[in-house]
C-alpha cells in the first residue's frame, strides 16, 4: 500500500546510504510508512538482481 | 416493572463499561450502563489499580522519608505513620475519580442505572436493585470485569485472611503478612505494607515470582525486593490457611506452618460473569468463566457483545479500554483495531517494572534471532540526581530487520517510560529508529535511547 510517503529516520539513513529514493521502495510499515527493513528488502532484491 | 427502551445496554461500569458508554455516546447512541455501585469506574478505580497506586505513593514517601532524605542533607528527625491519614487520603483520591466517571457519563448523556444487571433474553436486561427497571436494547455489551480468585484451601473472613480489597484497607500494619501468589498484585501490596513497617512474606507456587514477565526482568525484581526486606518462597505450595484466634495460621506442605496476623490471597482474579442470566439467553462461558468473543467483540449470541476482564487475555484496564472503544466503533461502521501485540504491562513496585511486546523467554521459544541492547541506569545523569541508579532498560529487535520486538524496563517511572517503546512499536520502528530520535537530556528516557544504541554496540554512555 503506496501511504503518504512517509519514511521512518532509520530507513531514511539507509536510502541516503545506498543511493535509494521512495519510488524504490515498497512502504510495509503503518498507513505505507517506509521502514528499515523495507530498505533492506529492497536492497537485498536490488543485490541479487542481474 | 418500568420498561425503557436504549440503542445499547452496557453492563457494568468499570474500565470497558464506562469508556463504551462514553464511546458510543460521542458516536450518537443513546447508552445505558448499569453498576451494582453508586460509583461508577469498576475495579480499576474503587479497589483496584487507583487505591494500591495511591497507597504505593504513600507508603514510598514514608520509606524515603526515613532512609533516603539523609542522603539529600535533609535531617527530618522522627517520621511517624498517620495510617488514617493516608487511608483517607487514598479514600478521597477514589471519591474524586469515581465521581468524574459518574460526571463524565452525565455529561455525555449516558443513563445511568444503579443495581444487578441481568440478561432476561437477547434484547432485554433487567436491573435488580431499589429500582427495579427493564431495559430493551437491541444491543448488550457486557463489561462485568472479574474478581479476586478464591481457594477453598484458604479460609478468608475478609479481616485477618483476605484479599486486595482487604489489604487496601487494613486498620493497623500487620506485624507480620503473609502473601500467597507472587504476581503483581500481590508484590504491589506486598510493597505497601513491608514499607510501613510489615514483614512481608510472599509464598509462590511456581520456581520464580511474575510469572509471564520477562525471566531476567523478575530475577531483578526478586533480589531487589529482598534487598527491600521481603522474604519470597517460591516452589511453595500452601495448603491451607486458617485463622486462630487474632492470629493466622499458613499451612505448607513438606515444611513448617507460619504463623502471621494477616494473609492476602492475591493468585489471580477470575471473570464475574456468574449470575447474569447468560443461559437465558444461551451463552454459555468457558470452563473458567471467560466469555468468548469474535474480533468484533461479539459473543455466539448475535446482538450481545463483552469485552474487558470477563472475555480474557491481559486483565488489565488498558486493555479492557481499548477493547471497548474498538467494539463500540465497529458497532457504528467504523474499521478500527486493536493491536495485541502492543499493549504495555507494568509493576508498580519500586522501582518500577514495565513491558511492551515479545519477552526473551518467548523469542527463544519461538526460535526468533534477536538481538539486544541493555543500558543501566546507572549511566543515566538524570537517573543519579534522583537517587534511582537502579535498573536498566532492555530491548529486543529483529537481528535480521532490525524492527523492535520488545521492551523492558526495570527502574524509576519505568511504567511512563514504556509509553515511548510502545508509541515506536506501533508505528513498526526498528531500534535505529529509537537510536535515531531526539532525547531530552537529561532525562530517565535517555536509558532507553541508549539502550537503542547498545542494540547496534554502539552505545555513548556505557562501555
Amino acid at each position: 500500500a503506496d501511504g503518504d510517503g512517509f519514511v521512518m529516520p532509520a530507513a531514511q539513513r539507509l536510502m541516503d546510504e545506498k543511493g535509494l529514493t521512495k519510488s524504490d521502495v515498497r512502504g510495509s510499515g503503518p498507513g505505507g510508512r517506509i521502514l528499515k527493513e523495507d530498505v533492506l528488502a529492497a536492497i537485498e532484491k536490488g543485490t541479487s538482481a542481474p | 416493572m418500568k420498561t425503557v427502551k436504549h440503542d445499547l445496554v452496557i453492563i457494568g461500569g468499570g474500565p470497558a463499561g464506562y469508556v463504551a458508554a462514553i464511546r458510543a455516546a460521542q458516536l450518537g447512541m443513546d447508552a445505558a450502563c448499569i453498576d451494582e455501585n453508586p460509583r461508577f469506574g469498576g475495579t480499576c478505580l474503587r479497589v483496584g489499580c487507583i487505591p494500591s497506586k495511591a497507597l504505593l505513593e504513600s507508603s514510598h514517601l514514608y520509606e524515603e522519608a526515613q532512609h533516603r532524605f539523609v542522603d539529600h542533607g535533609i535531617n527530618v528527625g522522627g517520621v511517624e505513620l498517620d495510617l488514617s491519614k493516608m487511608m483517607a487520603r487514598k479514600d478521597k483520591i477514589v471519591d474524586t475519580l469515581t465521581g468524574g466517571i459518574n460526571m463524565l457519563l452525565k455529561e455525555r448523556k449516558v443513563t445511568t442505572y444503579l443495581g444487578r444487571g441481568k440478561m432476561r433474553d437477547v434484547e432485554t436486561v433487567v436491573v435488580e436493585g431499589d429500582e427495579p427497571v427493564q431495559i430493551q436494547a437491541k444491543k448488550v455489551l457486557i463489561c462485568v470485569g472479574s474478581r479476586p480468585m478464591s481457594l477453598p484451601s484458604v479460609e478468608e473472613d475478609g479481616d485477618r485472611i483476605g484479599n486486595s480489597t482487604t489489604a487496601l484497607s487494613f486498620p493497623d500494619v500487620p506485624k507480620r503478612l503473609v502473601v500467597i501468589g507472587g504476581g503483581y498484585i500481590g508484590l504491589e501490596l506486598g510493597s505497601v505494607w513491608n514499607r510501613l513497617g510489615s514483614e512481608v512474606i510472599v509464598l509462590e507456587a511456581m520456581d520464580r515470582i511474575m510469572a509471564g514477565c520477562d525471566s531476567e526482568m523478575a530475577k531483578l525484581a526478586h533480589r531487589t525486593l529482598k534487598k527491600q526486606g521481603f522474604k519470597i518462597h517460591t516452589k511453595t505450595f500452601v495448603e491451607s490457611a486458617k485463622r486462630d484466634g487474632d492470629e493466622c495460621v499458613v499451612a505448607i506442605k513438606d515444611s513448617d506452618p507460619i504463623r502471621c496476623d494477616r494473609v492476602l490471597l492475591s493468585t489471580g482474579r477470575t471473570p464475574a460473569t456468574d449470575d447474569l442470566g447468560l443461559e437465558s439467553v444461551g451463552l454459555e462461558t468457558d470452563q473458567r468463566g471467560f466469555i468468548s468473543v469474535n474480533e468484533n467483540f461479539e459473543t455466539s449470541v448475535e446482538g450481545v457483545y463483552a469485552t474487558g476482564d470477563c472475555i480474557g487475555g491481559a486483565m488489565l484496564a488498558h486493555k479492557a479500554m481499548e477493547e471497548a472503544v474498538v467494539c463500540i466503533e465497529r458497532m457504528a461502521g467504523m474499521k478500527s483495531h486493536l493491536n495485541y501485540d502492543v499493549i504495555p504491562a507494568i509493576v508498580y513496585t519500586h522501582p518500577e517494572i514495565a513491558m511492551v511486546g515479545k519477552t526473551e523467554d518467548e523469542l527463544k521459544e519461538a526460535g526468533v534471532d534477536y538481538k539486544k541492547g541493555v543500558s543501566p541506569f546507572g549511566a543515566n545523569g538524570r537517573a543519579r540526581t534522583l537517587g534511582e541508579a537502579d535498573g536498566r532498560v532492555k530491548i529486543l529487535a529483529d537481528a535480521k530487520t532490525d524492527r523492535v520486538l520488545g521492551v523492558h524496563i526495570i527502574g524509576a517511572r519505568a511504567g511512563d517510560l514504556i509509553a515511548e517503546a510502545a508509541a515506536a512499536m506501533e508505528f513498526g520502528a526498528s531500534s535505529e529508529d529509537i537510536a535515531r530520535t531526539c532525547h531530552a537530556h537529561p532525562t530517565l528516557s535517555e536509558a532507553v535511547h541508549e539502550a537503542a544504541l547498545d542494540v547496534d554496540k554502539r552505545p555513548i554512555h556505557s562501555i
